[in-house]
């Protein structure tokens, strides 16, 4: 028997609202500890986390582990009945081959429920390893969306150069070229509108502007991104959900020419 | 958190076939497998799938018997391709040469073949006789019974294998042999006994019980 019950229905929706457009089939693991889901674009070049912890649920019961497959397209379709302000509950029988949702409104006079096919997923794991970044920069989500949105009508792949100056994001194209500068912030008025660049190696590397894009969609769930950089390594974007979870999107560095790959080398 | 669209509820269900699929937690295995970034040259840059950069991580929990398989094959390759990694021969303390380990060996991993030429029981004692006359050779005769045949690996002349080499302990052998056979040959393969550490020396009992061999060569005791 599988349960849990998110207060807040909307951020399930924001999660699939962030992923929909890269993956079409999850297996949400469930164990004692709470869920987690990595899944794959079709071309195998990005890669989405998502974990949630148990204690961001109430009440959350898992008797043993469960891999629950689901199609997102089903899935987008019945969470977006949810009210934003509904609380969701997850349900899953052992041995049936259904998962029930259901919405409670806030003072429980309605409450719906959905039901879905489970889905045999082939999920291939990835061993993610522990890695010390080069540079790790926290920055206002919607700040870096602006900066994705902007970067791809000037080209297809973005810059990302962290030195201890800042970080620079650049990319140019037939039309042109633009470069946008960010220095760690010394006085903001609010916590998230702070920029904090970590560095421990300057690191210069270029990314798919379209990627970038797909995962920019999960900023409605944070305020707050983080990006964690190191040479001939995948870019993570890390968007924080509440105090007990995160998606974290991975993606691979273009191998660049020459000057780049010296550039990295430093 | 709340953003300002609506949504309208309605019952709704999928239609698309599906099944459910249980599957065990996933083991740990945080080894490594970063592909170094090597310079394409090209107009367009090049990206390469991020399953390069993190390896697939299958699940250790297998089926015992997929297990037992994998791990036969595994010895068979080794004694077919007469692979002896993680050996070194030395110099020892009144015993001649022996064999160390320089890695770690596994309980019942296979460490090496005890090599030499299969021969008949019959031929093997008329073959000892021949070798008694002449105190420089040791005995390197290894009898054993297969598809209740008496047969006996010589390994008298020195084939440059390890398992010729490996000395004898009675009372604390870390090493035992195994009678393996791969489509009807039977290979004596020396197993460890227990997790074998780096730099000890790999010893096994030569079962050796007469007594009046034993009182010819008092090391069989030790």
């Amino acid at each position: 028997m599988f349960e849990a019950r998110l207060i807040q229905g909307s951020v399930l929706k924001k999660m699939i609202d962030a992923i929909k457009d890269i993956v079409t089939d999850i297996n949400l693991d469930c164990s004692s500890t709470g869920i987690s889901v990595q899944a794959m674009d079709s071309g195998h070049v990005c890669l989405v986390l998502i974990e949630l912890g148990s204690d961001g649920f109430e009440p959350y019961r898992c008797d043993r582990n469960i891999t629950l497959g689901l199609g997102l397209k089903a899935l987008s379709v019945v969470v977006r009945c949810a009210n934003n302000d509904d609380s969701i509950t997850i349900k899953a029988q052992e041995g049936t081959d259904n998962i029930n949702f259901v919405f409670e409104s806030p003072n429980g006079e309605k409450t719906s429920q959905f039901e879905i096919k489970l889905m045999d997923i082939d999920s291939e794991h990835l061993g993610i390893p522990d890695t010390e970044y080069d540079s790790v920069v926290k920055m206002p989500s919607h700040e870096f969306q602006r900066i994705c949105r902007d970067m791809s009508q000037l080209g297809d792949s973005i810059v990302v150069a962290c030195t201890k100056d800042g970080i620079q994001f650049s990319a140019s194209g037939d039309m042109g070229s633009g470069k946008i500068n960010l220095r760690q912030s010394s006085l903001v008025d609010k916590e998230e509108d702070q920029i904090n660049i970590e560095l421990n190696d300057p690191v210069h590397l270029t990314f798919a502007l379209r990627y970038l894009n797909y995962f920019t969609k999960a900023t409605p769930l944070s305020p707050t991104v983080t990006l964690s950089l190191k040479a001939e390594s995948p870019l993570c974007v890390t968007y924080p959900i509440g105090d007990f979870g995160s998606m974290k999107f991975f993606l691979a560095p273009k191998i660049d020419d020459e000057d780049t790959a010296a550039a990295t080398q430093e | 958190m709340a953003t300002n669209e609506k949504a309208v509820m309605k019952e709704e269900k999928d239609p698309s076939k599906l099944t459910i699929k249980k599957e065990p937690d996933q083991g740990e295995n945080k080894k490594r497998n970063r592909t170094r970034g090597k310079a394409v040259k090209n107009d367009k840059t090049e990206m390469k799938p991020i399953t390069q950069y993190f390896p697939l991580r299958r699940s250790t929990r297998r089926v015992k018997s997929l297990m037992e398989e994998e791990k036969t094959s595994e010895i068979i390759r080794k004694l077919e391709h007469k692979i002896e990694d993680g050996l070194k021969v030395i110099e020892t303390d009144g015993k001649g040469r022996g064999v160390v380990a320089t890695r770690t060996f596994h309980k019942d991993e296979l460490i090496c073949e005890y090599s030499g030429e299969l021969i008949s029981y019959r031929e093997a004692v008329q073959r000892e006789q021949e070798y008694s006359k002449d105190s420089g050779i040791g005995c390197y005769m290894y009898y054993f019974e297969f598809q209740s045949k008496k047969l006996c690996v010589d390994a008298t002349t020195d084939n440059k294998r390890m398992g010729r080499l490996v000395n004898h302990s009675k009372t604390k052998p870390n090493v035992i042999t195994k009678l393996i056979p791969v489509e009807d040959h039977p290979y004596l393969c020396l197993m460890a006994a227990r997790t074998v550490s780096p730099g000890e020396e790999l010893v096994y009992d030569y079962g050796e019980r007469k007594k009046d061999i034993i009182k010819h060569h008092q090391w069989l005791t030790s």
